[in-house]
């Protein structure tokens, strides 16, 4: 499952992550597979959420068959 | 008629301020943010805003829907790629039959556009670099 990085994460370490995700997951187990892989950015992944389909994830389970797209959203600092 | 969306060009004001303008409401308020040069002792020489576009329409039409359901207009158009001092970097507009709901809801939006839509800046400046919203 390619993951989707934007901002800081994108620009060290690119528009996307290559994970394996298991059929059921938390939104806080794609950022910890995240860090494992990238353990420079562990503290920008700390304040990051998780969007499942273009909607912020809660603390729910996730069917990996129900999801289309995941992406990491570093915190956001527009206007 | 409302419109809500994310730009890579410059934002017309005085067009996006007269498309709010209808017999029915009576107040407009309109807020825009623009690129600052200093912040404190920092200096600001340019900032480069990134977004998660798809997402980011989509967040901005559930705030604006909050208010298009009270039976106001909203304009919400953020611009992203590099922004210069002073360039107009967001726009919100809400109109109202009466100012009241105009200044709140205009605030809000603006308020709630900064911590919710999936939206980016890299600011550069005079001493480094620094990305928005990180501790």
């Amino acid at each position: 499952m390619k993951v989707k990085l934007f901002s800081v994460l994108a620009e060290k370490i690119g528009p996307t992550v290559d994970l394996s995700l298991p059929d059921q997951f938390k939104a806080q187990d794609v950022l910890e597979q995240i860090k494992e892989l990238h353990p420079d950015y562990a503290d920008v992944l700390d304040q990051s959420l998780v969007a499942v389909n273009e909607e912020y994830a809660n603390e729910d389970k996730i069917d990996l068959t129900s999801v289309d797209e995941i992406a990491i959203i570093p915190p956001v600092s527009g206007g | 008629m409302s419109l809500i969306k994310i730009v890579d060009k410059p934002i017309d004001v005085d067009s996006l301020t007269k498309s709010l303008i209808h017999n029915e409401y009576g107040g407009i308020d309109t807020f825009l943010g623009t690129v600052r040069q200093y912040t404190g002792e920092i200096e600001t020489e340019k900032i480069e805003y990134s977004t998660y576009k798809m997402m980011a329409e989509k967040e901005m039409q559930k705030l604006a829907d909050s208010v298009l359901a009270q039976g106001m207009d909203v304009v919400m158009v953020h611009r992203v790629g590099e922004l210069q001092l002073g360039d107009v970097a967001v726009f919100i507009g809400v109109a109202a039959p009466h100012r009241a709901e105009a200044f709140e809801n205009c605030q809000m939006l603006i308020d709630r556009l900064k911590k919710t839509v999936p939206i980016w800046k890299k600011e550069y400046d005079k001493d480094k670099i620094r990305w928005g919203g990180l501790e």
